[in-house]
This record gives C-alpha cells, structure tokens and sequence, in this order.
C-alpha cells in the first residue's frame, strides 16, 4: 500500500515536472523589437540615404511653429537682438532685460541645435564602420560624407554664434562616459565648424544630378560656410590669414549668380534659384497625417511637421497676441528710398518672405508657411568676399566692385527706373570708409534675412570693427532702436546663457563668467 | 453640521470605551464566578433557565415537560454568547441535547444513549458521569488517554487536514486522508477544539468518549474572515504576510461603478486618490507609499480571478511611451468594465511574501479581486439597484466684467503696448468696449447639475453538490459633473465549476462588457475641465447669435482677447467611444492523489476600442482648428493579454502537528497592443458624420503595434505547527522580456513571512485576549516596467521627413541612448505586526510597521541637450526608501438590540530618495525627484510678502545687482528670499542642487527652494456602522494629511495675464492698499514675470477629511417579506457620498480642480428571491 503511494507519487511527481519544464519556453521572452536597430538598419544606399535625411530633417525645427508647445517658436532667439528689427510684443531677446538662463527658448535652440550634431555624428560613425561596400555608386558616397559633415558643420557654427563656449561634440555618444562634455574654450566650435565645412567642401557635388534632390547641399554651399567661418574667425582674431583663407573659399563658390531683380528672392516660387547657396527646405504635408505645427516635429507620427512658420511677420489676431515684428527706425532711415525697400516691409510690418496678408505665400493657414528660409544668398557671399578682400589686404577697388554688383542689382529690382542705390566710386581706398560701405550694404541687402545682422553685429563688435568705423559700440551708444523701455544690453549679452536646466543636467559645465 | 457629527463621533467613542469596560468587568467577574461555584450551589431550574433564554435570543423551544422537570442548572449563565454553545453548556451535562428545526425554534430531547451526532450544526459527545465534567480542572489528576475520532464535512465526506488541538496544552493533529485522526488528550477534563477554514470552529469536551465522530458545517458568517490570497485562502488568523480584504458587503455600499473605489478608506496602507467627476477616469492607489519615482508603475497590479489585467501604456510597460498610448487610445479607467455588484472580495496583498505569486510587476502591492460564485443549494436571486443624481459642491469666486476691466485696465497701464487698438475693448469711450457687456457666469453654464447617475443588476447563482454556477448582468450610467461627458455601461458575467469525478474538476469565469461614453473636448482635443473655463474672461458671451445658439463656437469673436467658447465647441464637434472587453479564465484540476492538485489554466483579457470622432466646420472662427471643412477620425485599439499557468499543490500533515502545503507553478504571460488610426479632413457639404467615407482625398492612417513577454517560476511552501507557528518561504525567479537577452532577463526573488500565535500558548491563556498574533517577514520583489529593447539602439523612421525635390522624403535617426545593462528594478519588504482579537471578540486589532526599500529604480532620466537624443533613456537609475506604521481596528458590540460597530485605520508613509544617478534631479510628471527629499515633491522660490516701502524696495533691488530688472521693480512687487547661489564643486558631490548660503543676489538658484511634498504623510479612514430593528446606518469618513500641492488654480487665477482673476485679486496692493500681500496689477514686463514665478505662494496644504459616505437602510420585516411570495430580503436605503470635505485649500477640491468630485446621493434597492 505505502509502496503503490510511493509509486503514483514519483509518477504525479515526474509528470508536473515535465509539464512545467513544457508550460514555459525561454525563447518566448526572445521578441524581435518593433523598429530596426543599428545593427540590422544601414544595409543600403537608400537607408543611408535616409539616415542624411534625419540629420536634415531637424533644420526645420528652428522654423516651424510649435504653438502647442508654449508658443516655442525660436525666430525671435536670432532675429531680435539685431538693430534692425523691434516688436512690441514682449521678447527678452528684444529688450533683454528679462533674459534669464532659464528661458525656455534659450533651451530648445540649444537642445535642436544638439539633436542636429548628434545625428550628424551618429551618421557618420555609421558611415565609418557599415558603409564600406554597401555603396555601388561612389560618388554618393562621398556626397553623403559631404553633407554629414556639413550639417555637423553648421551646427558648431550656429552654437558659436548663439553660445560661445558651448560643448563640442565631435562623436556619436555611445557609453556613459561620453555623456558629460565640458565647455569648449575660445573659438573651438568655430574651428571646428571651418574644419567640417571645408572637409565637407572637397566631397560634396558641384551640382546634385538632377531635380528630385534640389534642396540638398552642394560644394559651392559648403565653401560659402567654410569661407564665412573663417571671415569670422578673421575678424574675431583679426588675422589676415583667415580673412585670406576665407577668401579662397569665397573664389571656390561656383555655378551661381544674382537673380535680376531683388524680390524674386523671397517668393515660393522661386526657391532655391540661382542666387540661393544654401537653403532650408520647408515643406507641405497637410495632406499628411501627421501635420501638426502645433507640436514638435518629432511630438506627432508619419512625417512630423515639415513646415516653416513665417507668422511673425504678419500681424493675424489668431497669433494669440503675438505682435508682428518691426522695422526699426534707423533701418527705415538706412533705406531711403532704397528699391528693396518694398520687398522688406510696408507700413505694417515687415513683408519679406510674407508677401499679402493672413495666409500670404504658401498655405492658408496661419501656422504653416511653405517658403524657403534661404540661410546663404549668392548676394550674401559677394559682400563677405569684398570684406575678406579688404580685410586681408586686397584691391580695395575689387571690394568696391563687389558691393555695386548688388547695388546694381538693387536698381535693376525696382518696377520704374531709379538711379539709388548709386555704385560707390572704385577710387575709394580708405579702409574704414569701404568696411561701412560694406557694413550698410549687408545690412540693407540681407535685411530681417536668418540672423545675419546679429552675427555681424557681434563679431564686428569682438573685432572692433564697429569702434573702428563707427566710434560707438555695441555696449557704448550704440543704438539698438527697441521700441522698449526699459531696454538694456550689457556684453554678457554678446552671447546668450548657458541654459540653466543643462547646467542642472551636465555637471562638467560652467556658466559664462558674464552670465553668472 | 459639523458640530453634530463631532458629536456623534464623541458619543460613540464613549459607547465604546464604556462597554470596553463593562466588558473586562464582567470577564473578571465570570472568573471570578467559576472560581468560586465550586463551592457553592447557585442553581435554578432548567424550565426557568430555558424561559430566560427564550426572551433574550427570541427563538421558541420546543420539549416534552417530563424531559425538563425537575433538573436544574447552574446560574447566573452567560447570555452573549452564540446560542448554540450555550445549549451546550447547559444540556451536555443534563445527557439532554437539542435540535434546530426552524430559524428560531429548537427541539430540546433526551440523548438516547446511542453515539450519535446530534443535527445541524452540532455535536455531542456523551459523558457517562456528567458530574465528571464540571469536576475540577486539574492538570495533577489528568493522565494522557488515545482518542481517536473521524471528520466529516456537511455532506458525510471525510475531511483531512482538519486541525485538531486540546485546549490549553499544546498536542493537536491533523486528521488524515480518510478523516481520521488520532490523539492522546488529559482526558476526561479536555476538551479538543476543531478547525478547518470555511468551516465553523468546534470546542468539544472528551469527558470518557474515546471515539469521535465530528460533523464539521460550513460558516456562512467565516466566510469573512476568509481571506483570498495568491492561489488560495486562508482564515485572517492564519495570515502571515500583510493583506487586507473587504467582502461584497462593504463592496456594494459604496455605489461607485468602479471596483477601486471600494477600498477608499477602508484598508490600512491603501491610498485612494477620487478621480473626480468624469465618469471614466481612474482612481490613482498607492499601496504603502511610493517606491518608485514615476507613472503608474508605482500603482498596484489588479489581479481579477487569477487573470492580470493590464491596460496597454498605463503602467508605460511597452516600447511606447504611456503619454503616447493615451494619446491614441483616450484616458479610460478599465476597471469601469468590472461590475461591483459580481465581486465577492477584494484582497490586497502589500508585502513580498503576499504578492510574491504575482512575479512580475507586483512590486507595488497586487489588488485581487475574486468575483462572485454559487454555492450549494437553491437558487438565489439578487437585484441590486439605485438611481441618483450628483452635484459639484462649489464653485470659484471670480470677478464679474466691472471688476474684470478694472484690473485690466491698470495691470495694462503705463506699457504703451497696451495702446494697441486690439485693446480698445477695455477702454471706456471707444466702440469696441465690452465694459458694459454683462457678467456670464461660465461655471455655472458649464456644470452639470442634478446629473444623473443610476445602476441595475441582476444575478442568479446557485449550484449542486457537483456543480455551481453564478450568471451576473447589469447596467450603469452615469454623467459627468461637466455637460461634456457620459456613459453607458451593459455587463455580463458568468461563473461555473463542475467536479467531474473525485479526479477532476473544471471551472470557467467569464465577462463581457460594453462601454459607450461620450467625451466631449475643446477645439484642440484637450477635455474641458474647470480649470480651463473658470478663467473665461466675464465679458464673453456663451450664448447669442451664432451656431446652435451659441454667441460663437471659435476664438475670434471680440479679438485675441477671447477665449474659446467651451459650450458652443462641444455642439459642433463630437468624441465618442465604444470600449468592448472580455476577461476570461478557465482551468482544469486534476487530483491523483488526495491533498495533490495539478491545475492548468488559462485566461486573457482582451479589449477592443473604437473612437470616433468628428467635427463640423461651421464658422470662419474655426479655422484655427480645422483647416477647412469637416474632419473625422477613427481609432482602434486593440489590448490582448494571454496568461498560461500550471501549477502542483500538495499538502500534507503529520500527526505530531506539523502541517506543510507546497505549491509551484510556472506560467507564461505575453501582452499585445495594436493601434490603428484613420482619418480624413476637408470633407465639405456634409452634415451627418455617418456618411462620411474614410476614402478620399485628405485620407491618412496610422498603426503601432507593441508586445512583451514574461515567464515567471514559483515555489511556495507553507508551514504551520499546531496553530502556533507559521512560515511561508517563497522562491520566485521571473524573466521579462523588456531586458537585454545577455544576462539581464532573469531575477530571483526570494521571501519568507513567518507568525507566531502566541495567545495559543499557555503563559497567555489568563490574559482577557482570544487572538493575538505576532508576525515577521521580509523578501525581495521585482519590477520590470520600462520600455522595451532599451538595450538596442533603435531607428526611427517617423517624424524625420525633410523636403527634397519639393516633396517629403522619409528620413531615419536614431531615437535613443541604448542602455545595455537595464535589468529589474528591486524592491526588498519588510513587515512586523502584531494583530488580535480582544473582548471576546469583539474588538479586532492589528498594529505593523513596514520598510520598503527600492533599489534600481527604473526611471526614464534626462540626459544634457548636448547629447542630442530625443527619447529619454531608461535606467536603474537611483534607490528610495518607504517606511511607516500602519494600525486598524474593528469593534462590534450590541446593546439592547442595537447592533453596532465602529472601525477605523491609519497609515502613515515616509518616504525618501536614497540614491539617484550621479545626483542628478528626475523629473518626472509628478514632479522632481531630488537626492534626500521625499519622491516627486515641489520646488520653488519662497516669498516673502510684497515689497511695501521705498526703503524696502531699495533693499531688495540690491539682490538684483545690474539685473534690468532693477529698473523695472516697484513696491507692490513681490520679494523673495534669497536661499542662495550656484553650486560650488563640493555641492555638487554631495548631491545638493545649490549653495545654501545666501550669496546675495535672486537668480534661478534661488527658485529650486523645497515647497513640500505630494505624497500624503498619513492616511486614514472611520466607518461606523449601526443596525437596529431592521434599520441599519453605515458611516465613512476617509482622509489624508501632511501634503501640498501646486493649485494651477491660483497660477491662472491670481496672474495678471489675459483670463479671468480669482476675486481675491481685489485685495491686491494699491498705493492705497498698502499692507496688502497680493502683488500689484502688472502684465508686462519684468515685474510681471517677477511675480509670477513659481513660488510657494501657488502652494497649498492638500490635507483634508472627507465625509466620503453615509448610508441609512431599512430591512423590511420578515413578517412583510413573509407576505410577499418569493422575497427572502428586501432592503431600501439611501446613500450620500462625498457629502462634505474638511480642507484649507482653496480650490474646487484638493484631488481635483480640473472636473471636481461631486456629492452624490443615491436611492437604492437590494432585493433576495
């Protein structure tokens, strides 16, 4: 009897344990993941070709809108602490005195301006370890490499312009001891960013093959921010090799020219012409789901947002109180009777890019625009090449030559025929007298366009350029033209703060001495 | 009001404590009493004794008089104890036993003289001598005798594993497979006492029997003290581990559609948060604090009759992230689907020893709810139903249009910004000036009154010897306290189980259910709330001359001054959804051998969800959120659990009082989510969303797709020694598939909880106490709630779309930092307590103190911007610490026929972070996570009045060195204090976020002050309950303490920005106000975002008690049930709850601003056929 129970008790035993050894395979806890890996992803041109999309993908997030988000548009972080345009809406960029490291906008360029690079570094050490053989066409290859190091190249260009001393970030980040970067010193992103558009300048086309790729950079882009980081650089070190390197680059800048008339420009239509050396594709996928301006690109599935937003520069109540943005005085007294003037703004506002009222170029809606912002004009690299002429010890009259082409240009814009702006006479050798020729001619011809007036402002104020030509400065007289008061701009202001949440999230880095 | 409740409460403590003493006097007096009856005669006669009896219990007895004549017995008797043991007491030694033959009437005859058991529910023994057992009681003169016995249960069956134990020494057994059981007892004088669970104890005297034969009877009124635990049940006193329960009657008093919340108040270590008046939101419960930092992963796992329930992204389990499954799916509370009415018990278990079963993702305490199933006998009917209405308890005092403009008006002055002719419509004179417009009261247009709210459900259940069944089906509906919402609610259930033989059984649960809820939202999606409308500028009108009646349903209609109008969009857009679910299990039992169980089951969850949704472009107003013409939109979820289990259970006694019970099982769970998302916009001319066609132009679609894994092995083994000592040793080791395949899919958890009933020893048998217990344990559990294939870098091809050639092109990035070593987070329980039963069981207490220590702690962490990804990376990020103290007791007592009872429990929680990531602050969405301070809790700068003289504002604006906002300070500003400055390097070391020396300056340093904490210090909850002549009053009163919380409320209400002000504002600081410290009207400028900040003036203590229910019911009389045919019960009441709250915070309710609880009141009906 105990024994039979013995018996049926090591069978029952016997039994559970091989049904428990069945109830359960390990190999169901083995899921494939829902997306692909970087092991599995970047086996093929095209999935290379999409990985350089990614990195572009993010130059439209310093454009669109974002109103979801907390009305995070980031135009007003470039365009407002210039001379040239005020608002009476209330910007701490403006009038400056609210700017605190903490702003949020001050913290989302940073952190675009970061995801940008990261992409770009990711992609390229993809490129590195997976893309040999996968290519069949070689020269994609190279050009793929190009605009990788473009794009990082503009993001260290960018982050110097706007913060200075900011983090280099040179590879992908791929273990934990990478993840804290320190300050970079000086003029490290500078350098950094000549030395990525100058490599990026010897592998990239003249000309992408056909149509379908308009929009991607070229060389002739390339050698443009190559020669213009070097201008900087020239001016911020005053050394006359740069200016001259700069100059060398400019010279390389091939296969483009000034469209005849000045507004043609700015229009959708128009985009990326022939005067247009690089240029942020904005686009239209409101047919799309996924369309949403009101969130980050990245917040809303299929595409993300792909649009611009150009709303600042049209004065809609469903702005939500965000006044339009304005010319200031001294700008409307520095065109005169200027042609362009009437590309830029009108009794309203400014109209450049926004051409008509609510709705104006692109789509009917007020959060969406669809035209280009164009970041480096043709027009734009013959004036930096007329300085980079001047400041390393050229013919002045060559400089001079430069100028009146886009004056010329200007004449020839105007519907009926004027004789402003006159060309400046070619004898002219006084250094100071052609630098403010070229100073005014920048000012009046890239007008309101992506930041450029605050980057010179800046670099000739680090330069001495302004005291030189103008004896007042940026910190001394210089007249800003903000319709605020109270309106105040002292030289930490020369660099916008280190964002106060990355100094709580990064504890290698420091804050600007001005800023502290 | 409150003075008479203060009152009440007052007189029924006093009641307690009188009869707490009247109830020690009359133990030592019966001590006393036996003492000293040895010696004398104190006897009346058996006739007499009888009569007394007969008026106290109100029962009849029936006997012959010869029988009763002329025997006597001893007095006084004791009369509060069950009637049953007292006939014992009086007519075992009388050789006399007795008989229930109807509810109240019992049969009093002589024993034969044959050894028989006597009925129902009773037992004699036959004393030859029945001098002998009221003999002395003396352990010298007893000598150990063998008796042996045999145990059978209700239906003649024998039982084994019945405990057998003499009373006051410490030998028992066990009865074995075939019901017997052997023992050598101090007879004649012992007495054995017999328990087994479900089953009612029994004291029997041996006196010269030395063969027993014990009928055991089910205990209807044990039912309660049963206690569902992981795969099983014990009675209370048994437990070892920390659980508490409620049963369907505390269940059905709540009348809350959703089973959580039948727990508020209830249990110690149980925190209920109300999820306000929106019909489908979630109640959020924490069991014993917070262990991990953030999102419902910090929430229990509810467990609904062994099937784990788990609503996709909640718990931010998958791959994708909870924010973005709510997104596509809508915020839903799925345990709106479960009916109160079919649970028969809610168990939730706190401790790792408890929960263990669970393996995964029971970390956080596991809710078990057990559903109802029929029982033997005829056929029970029960209808439960009730109708009601609920009303929001208050609204927020704001300015009417005078006063609106007013305050306008002179924050807007002095900024020539404010010249813009937008703002013409506050400026008295010009055309556009809204001044005299009239005050709209947008509260009270958008509240729902009287909404109503009402509940049917009918159940039959009922079952053979073989055989049960339960079939369950109801109905709900209940409104919104805001005109946006509703829901309709149909339930159907199902329970059986068949024994096929005496080697098999199978059984089968089964529900389905149906939702339909109509969620109105605003023009941008969001669900309108409280929060949103208060702020509603007074001038806008709600109704006029636009669509549907409303004066506009866009945001345009008097400028970018206007807000949308919250009741004109909800009738031109619609939201609605359609939630089917289905919860199913069934399992097979084999049983080879007696006491050894193979069980396979299986069960899943599954739910599907439609959403529909539609707008109409009706105005040019609307083309802010509609492009052009009508949009529609449809997603579908799709929610799928499947849960495999085997499980062994063997249990085995020995005769020398050793019981062990081995349980292990192995199961397979594995959870899919799928979504699709369809729509189309731009449709024109076309009214009724019916017709639309998702094909067309304009068309878009979308999925996501999402799974997981999870293998969990189980070893249990359960040990008791005579009643006395108790472990439980459990051995879980799990697997998930969310971790990195090489070495981090695997823990181990091992628990132990071990009890000690001391009252069971002999030192403790001259203590007044009939339980006490001691119990310790401790052990280690896992959560594994992160995303999934963290330790990959994954590649997106979303969202990464850039224009080339003038038309998207699709690009691909890499989404996040892959973390290869991510694995469980680990949280390590440890549970002391000591609980009894006091009184003569009147008084139940229970006392523990419990330590919760987090480590690993999963977390998403935000890396510097500088890095450059998008998605925040998971990690084993940091480690916290939970402990406190949690004690409850329960008194019932009756006196003169009023049968009452009170009961009341306390929690309290400290809770702080031990270790986190390089010390870096997490923020979570509850809040921020800093080193040192208690999980989630809120950081500001602390403010220091306002400014109110020159010599004060020409200290403060020292603070601000060349800062320009020196200029712009005025007095009427708000000041601040300066805690101090930029960390230096040692700070940082030490994890502190700044240098706590005032460095004489208000930066941003000085806003990262620590405000309070958000999770509540203590919690506690009252109930009393009272039933007299057929009347019954029951009481809950349910609170939390020592908690802040950031009132959004005042942000809006109290800034000067554009929305309407709270009326407070009206006591700001003017020049000729000057003591007040309300900052000054500014809207622009520095001083304007100087005073805004966030500050602990937005903070306000959250503490409250809530009257959350009070219920009166009335019995009808058996007399009138009689009459009417086929009615065994009928009960009326009528419930209110959430009746009053007791709070210092100043907005809608401290868990709810935005769609606040309401009080309700029901009028309900229970019916028994």
């Amino acid at each position: 009897m105990i024994v039979r129970t013995k018996i049926s008790s090591c069978f029952f035993i016997l039994l559970s344990g091989v049904l428990f050894w069945a109830a359960c395979k390990k190999k169901n806890l083995d899921l494939d993941p829902s997306l692909p890996t970087d092991q599995n992803y970047f086996q093929t041109e095209q999935q290379f070709d999409q990985g350089v999309i990614g990195i572009y993908s993010k130059l439209v997030f310093f454009y669109n809108y974002r109103g979801g988000t907390g009305q995070e548009w980031l135009h007003d972080v470039r365009l407002l602490p210039d001379d040239d345009i005020t608002t009476n809406w209330l910007s701490p960029f403006e009038s400056f005195t609210t700017l605190q490291p903490s702003n949020k906008k001050v913290y989302d360029y940073y952190t675009f301006l970061y995801q940008l690079n990261a992409r770009a570094n990711n992609m390229l050490d993809v490129f590195q370890k997976k893309s040999s053989g996968v290519y069949k066409n070689n020269a994609l290859k190279d050009w793929h490499k190009g605009e990788m190091l473009f794009l990082r190249g503009y993001s260290h260009f960018q982050l110097w312009n706007l913060y200075g001393i900011a983090p280099l970030v040179n590879r992908r980040i791929d273990n934990d001891s990478l993840l804290y970067t320190p300050n970079s010193s000086g003029n490290e992103l500078l350098e950094a960013a000549i030395s990525d558009f100058t490599a990026a300048s010897l592998l990239l086309p003249e000309k992408w093959p056909d149509p379908t790729y308009k929009g991607r950079v070229t060389k002739g882009a390339a050698f443009g921010m190559a020669g213009k980081a070097n201008l900087y650089m020239g001016t911020i070190k005053k050394n006359i090799s740069d200016y001259s390197l700069a100059l060398q680059q400019f010279n390389q800048v091939k296969g483009y020219s000034l469209v005849s008339k000045y507004g043609e420009n700015f229009t959708r239509d128009q985009e990326n012409n022939r005067e247009s050396v690089f240029e942020i594709q904005v686009g239209d996928n409101s047919n799309q789901e996924g369309s949403n301006p009101w969130l980050d690109t990245d917040q809303f599935d299929g595409n993300g947002d792909i649009s611009g937003y150009w709303g600042f520069f049209d004065n809609h109540w469903s702005f939500f109180g965000g006044s339009r943005l304005l010319p200031t005085e001294s700008l409307k007294t520095a065109f005169g009777n200027d042609p362009r003037k009437e590309f830029c703004f009108n009794h309203e506002g400014i109209i450049k890019y926004v051409k008509g009222s609510f709705g104006g170029d692109g789509r009917n809606f007020a959060a969406s625009y669809t035209n280009n912002p164009r970041i480096m004009r043709y027009a734009d690299v013959l004036l930096l090449k007329a300085e980079a002429i001047l400041q390393s010890g050229g013919s002045p009259a060559e400089a001079i030559q430069l100028i009146n082409q886009i004056r010329s240009r200007a004449r020839q814009s105007s519907t009926i025929p004027v004789s402003t702006p006159a060309d400046y006479p070619s004898s002219e050798t006084d250094k100071k007298t052609i630098m403010k020729w070229i100073i005014e001619e920048r000012r009046i011809e890239l007008a309101f366009e992506e930041g450029h007036r605050w980057f010179d402002l800046r670099r000739w104020h680090i330069g001495g350029i302004l005291a030189e030509v103008y004896r007042k400065d940026l910190d001394h007289g210089w007249e800003f033209g903000s319709v605020h008061t109270p309106f105040s701009f002292t030289l930490k202001n020369l660099y916008l703060p280190i964002p106060f949440e990355e100094l709580q999230l990064n504890p290698k880095l420091r804050q600007h001495d001005n800023w502290k | 009001m409150l003075n008479k409740l203060r009152k009440s409460i007052f007189l029924l403590m006093i009641l307690v404590f009188a009869d707490y003493n009247s109830g020690l006097a009359r133990e030592s007096f019966k001590y006393y009493f036996e003492q000293s009856q040895r010696f004398q005669n104190g006897k009346i006669t058996l006739v007499k004794a009888l009569k007394t009896i007969e008026d106290h219990y109100k029962v009849n007895f029936v006997y012959q008089k010869k029988n009763i004549a002329g025997k006597s017995v001893e007095s006084p008797m004791i009369l509060d104890q069950p009637i049953e043991k007292l006939l014992e007491y009086l007519l075992v030694p009388l050789n006399m036993s007795y008989e229930k033959t109807a509810t109240n009437t019992f049969v009093i005859f002589l024993n034969t003289g044959l050894d028989v058991a006597g009925g129902y529910n009773t037992v004699t023994s036959k004393p030859t001598d029945p001098d002998l057992s009221h003999g002395k009681k003396s352990k010298s003169s007893n000598k150990l005798v063998a008796v042996s016995g045999m145990i059978i249960d209700e239906a003649g069956k024998p039982m084994s594993n019945v405990s057998i134990i003499e009373k006051g020494f410490s030998n028992g057994t066990f009865s074995d497979s075939r019901g017997e059981f052997h023992l050598k007892v101090h007879a004649p004088l012992s007495t054995v006492e017999i328990s087994y669970i479900g089953y009612k104890n029994q004291e029997i005297s041996i006196g010269q029997s030395r063969n027993l034969t014990i009928n055991m009877a089910p205990d209807i009124k044990l039912a309660d003290e049963i206690v569902v635990i992981a795969y099983g049940a014990k009675t209370k006193r048994d437990l070892t581990g920390a659980v508490s329960a409620i049963t369907s009657r505390d269940i059905i008093k709540t009348n809350a559609l959703s089973p959580q919340m039948a727990m508020l108040g209830r249990m110690p270590g149980v925190y209920v948060s109300l999820p306000g008046g929106d019909p489908n939101a979630a109640p959020i419960v924490r069991i014993r604090g917070v262990t991990t930092f953030s999102g419902e992963s910090a929430g229990p796992l509810y467990v609904i009759d062994g099937v784990v329930v788990d609503e996709y992204g909640s718990r931010s389990t998958f791959s994708l992230n909870a924010q973005k499954a709510e997104d596509v799916r809508g915020t839903q509370n799925i345990f709106n689907l479960i009916n109160p009415a079919d649970i028969e018990s809610i168990s939730v278990l706190k401790d790792a020893s408890s929960a263990a079963a669970y393996g995964a993702r029971a970390a956080n305490g596991v809710v078990l709810i057990t559903t109802k199933k029929g029982s033997e006998g005829k056929s029970r009917v029960n209808l439960n139903a009730f109708v009601g209405i609920s009303n929001l308890r208050k609204t927020i005092n704001v300015l009417n249009t005078e006063q609106y403009v007013d305050v306008v008006n002179e924050a807007n002055s002095g900024n020539p910004d404010f010249n813009d002719p937008k703002y013409d419509i506050y400026k008295k004179g010009k055309s556009a000036y809204l001044g005299n417009n009239g005050t709209h009261d947008w509260q009270n247009a958008v509240v729902n009154n009287n909404a109503a709210y009402s509940s049917y459900d009918l159940s039959i259940s009922g079952g053979t010897k073989t055989s049960n069944y339960y079939v369950g089906a109801g109905y709900a509906s209940q409104e919104s306290s805001l005109k946006f919402n509703n829901q309709e609610r149909y339930t159907l259930s199902s329970r059986t189980s068949f024994k096929i033989n005496n080697i098999l059984e199978i059984g089968q649960t089964l529900r389905l259910a149906y939702t339909n809820l109509i969620d109105n939202r605003d023009n941008t999606g969001v669900p309108i709330t409280l929060l949103n409308v208060f702020s509603t500028p007074p001038w806008q009108p709600i109704y006029g001359m636009g669509p549907n009646g409303f004066s506009s349903v866009g945001v345009s209609q008097y400028g970018p001054e206007t807000k949308q109008n919250f009741m004109g969009v909800p009738s031109v857009t619609n939201r609605q959804n359609d939630t089917y679910k289905l919860l199913g299990s069934g399992y097979i039992t084999l049983t080879p051998l007696n006491n050894f169980h193979i069980t396979g089951s299986i069960g899943t969850d599954y739910f599907t969800q439609r959403e529909m949704q539609w707008s109409l472009r009706t105005l040019n107003e609307f083309e802010i959120s509609l492009d052009s013409g009508n949009s529609i939109g449809e997603t579908r979820t799709t929610n799928f659990l499947l849960q495999k289990r085997l499980s062994v259970n063997y249990t085995t006694s020995f005769s020398n009082g050793h019981y062990i019970d081995l349980y292990l099982h192995a199961e397979d769970q594995k959870s899919i989510f799928n979504a699709l998302i369809a729509g189309r916009s731009g449709i024109n001319d076309v009214d009724d969303p019916d017709l639309f066609s998702l094909n067309g132009p304009g068309a878009s679609a979308d999925s996501y797709k999402d799974k997981n894994t999870f293998i969990n092995y189980l070893g249990r083994v359960t040990y008791k020694y005579l009643d006395k000592y108790y472990a439980d040793i459990n051995v879980l080791r799990q697997g998930s598939s969310v971790f990195n395949p090489k070495g981090y899919q695997w823990g181990n958890f091992p628990s132990i909880a071990t009890a000690w009933r001391i009252s069971k020893e002999n030192f403790m048998q001259f203590l007044p106490v009939s339980d006490l217990k001691i119990k310790f344990g401790m052990g280690e559990l896992g959560n594994s709630d992160t995303k999934g294939w963290q330790y990959l870098t994954l590649i997106s091809n979303a969202n990464a779309a850039y224009t080339i050639g003038g038309i998207p092109v699709l690009g691909a990035f890499f989404t996040n930092y892959p973390n290869l070593n991510l694995t469980w987070e680990r949280l390590r329980t440890y549970n002391a307590g000591i609980e009894g039963t006091l009184m003569k069981k009147k008084l139940d207490f229970s006392f523990e103190y419990y330590k919760r220590i987090t480590s690993k702690i999963l977390q998403p962490y935000r890396l510097p911007a500088s890095v450059g990804i998008i998605e925040l990376p998971f990690k084993n990020i940091g480690a916290a610490l939970n402990s406190g103290f949690e004690f409850s007791f329960n008194y019932t007592n009756k006196f003169n026929g009023l049968e009452y009872s009170i009961g009341g429990n306390f929690t309290t929680i400290k809770n702080k972070v031990t270790r986190l990531n390089d010390n870096i602050p997490v923020s979570t969405p509850a809040g921020l996570v800093v080193l040192g301070d208690p999980i989630n809790s809120i950081y500001g700068f602390r403010s220091d009045g306002v400014i109110k003289t020159e010599s004060e504002l020409n200290e403060y604006k020292k603070l601000f060195g060349n800062s320009p906002l020196v200029q712009q300070l005025q007095m009427g500003d708000l000041r601040y204090v300066d805690i101090g400055g930029a960390p230096t390097p040692e700070d940082q070391k030490a994890g502190v976020r700044y240098h706590t020396v005032p460095d004489g300056k208000i930066d941003d340093y000085d806003g990262l002050g620590y405000l309070g904490k958000t999770i509540p210090g203590y919690y506690y909850g009252i109930n009393m309950g009272a039933q007299y002549h057929g009347f019954d009053l029951y009481i809950l009163l349910q609170g939390v303490g020592n908690v802040k919380k950031q009132s959004e409320l005042l942000m809006n209400g109290l800034s000067y920005r554009f929305s309407n002000k709270l009326s407070t504002v009206l006591d700001r600081w003017t020049p000729s106000n000057s003591s007040s410290d309300i900052p000054r009207a500014i809207n622009y400028g520095a001083s304007s975002v100087n005073n805004s900040r966030l500050s602990d003036r937005f903070i306000e203590d959250a503490s409250f008690l809530r009257l959350a229910n009070i219920q009166v019911g009335y019995n009808l009389s058996e007399a009138l049930v009689k009459k009417l045919k086929y009615i065994e019960r009928c009960r009326l009441y009528i419930s209110a709850s959430n009746v009053f709250i007791i709070t210092r915070y100043s907005g809608y309710d401290p868990e709810n601003d935005m769609v606040p609880t309401p009080r309700t009141v029901v009028f309900g009906l229970n019916l028994s056929l």
